[in-house]
């Protein structure tokens, strides 16, 4: 095949290509534009983790000197699914519990930090906050959801 | 023919076959993509799954719940998905999953260390509803509603 004859058909592959891409963008963005972009329940999650600990809180007496892992059983949180989705991070009488050095429980927090910069980007991990006061003690609670659903086929 | 001339009908040949499997990959993947989504089944069972998590994680042991699922059955149901398989409680992975299509299932964890029980889809009463119970966590087997 000549030169010329060769950058006919190259030219003619990328069209088909290109032109399969818009399908596939047209598709794709139909979808999304008539069913929206999911449900992101991260941000309730992390709520509800935040309210479940809470209440925990103010209805046992915790002693978070001696607590360590005892604390999931004690609150009725399951530790592995907690270490796979969640982060807490709980402090005593501190201003800034995203930068206290001494929580008296913190649980699984790499992301924790991100917590201060919320809005920033939809990807980034869901955080909620909470303040409750027991016996003159003012504890924060943070918590956090990094949870996809799982898509599994067949 | 000489060896070149045979060797550019083979390179062309091949060049087209590559280019017609492409092409079929590209429009296999679009019927998939779109058998997925069709009447919102992925978006739904997004849905559903993470709605009941919420349900679940918010209850104690004891607590009967039911749920509307009416739109989920009907999806289900035009995608062939029998009524046991829609909803799936794994209570040995704290994980439930809801099927809206024959070949995808979208699967949430619950924090809440509690058992999923006696979970089924009840029809028409007048809509259709999921109903299941809460017990204290017991590493019990997969139950299936």
């Amino acid at each position: 095949m000549n030169l010329r004859a060769q950058a006919g058909v190259q030219s003619t592959v990328f069209l088909l290509f290109f032109s399969m891409m818009v399908i596939a963008l047209a598709i794709v963005g139909g979808f999304y534009v008539f069913f929206g972009g999911g449900f992101d329940f991260r941000t309730s999650e992390a709520s509800l983790l935040n309210y479940k600990v809470a209440e925990c809180i103010m209805n046992k007496n915790i002693d978070f000197d001696k607590i360590g892992d005892d604390f999931f059983e004690i609150c009725g949180l399951n530790k592995d699914v907690v270490n796979e989705n969640n982060e807490i991070r709980i402090c005593k009488n501190s201003p800034d519990c995203i930068q206290e050095e001494n929580p008296i429980f913190s649980f699984n927090t790499a992301n924790i930090v991100q917590c201060g910069i919320i809005g920033k980007s939809g990807n980034f991990p869901k955080c909620a906050s909470g303040v409750i006061e027991k016996n003159r003690d003012k504890y924060t609670i943070l918590t956090v959801s990094k949870q996809n659903a799982r898509k599994l086929t067949g | 023919m000489n060896k070149r001339a045979e060797e550019e009908v083979m390179g062309t040949l091949m060049a087209n076959v590559i280019f017609v499997i492409l092409v079929a990959l590209f429009f296999g993947g679009m019927l998939y993509y779109e058998n997925m989504q069709k009447n919102g089944a992925a978006i739904w069972a997004d849905f559903y799954v993470k709605e009941i998590v919420k349900v679940v994680d918010m209850a104690n042991p004891g607590d009967e719940i039911t749920l509307n699922v009416q739109r989920a059955v009907e999806i289900a149901v035009k995608k062939d998905v029998a009524y046991g398989d829609i909803f799936n409680f794994d209570n040995t992975r704290n994980e439930i999953c809801v099927k809206l299509s024959p070949s995808r299932h979208t699967c949430y964890k619950y924090f809440n260390d509690v058992d999923v029980v006696g979970a089924g889809v009840v029809l028409g009463v007048p809509e259709d509803i999921l109903h299941f119970k809460i017990a204290e966590k017991q590493n019990k087997a997969e139950v299936k509603s």
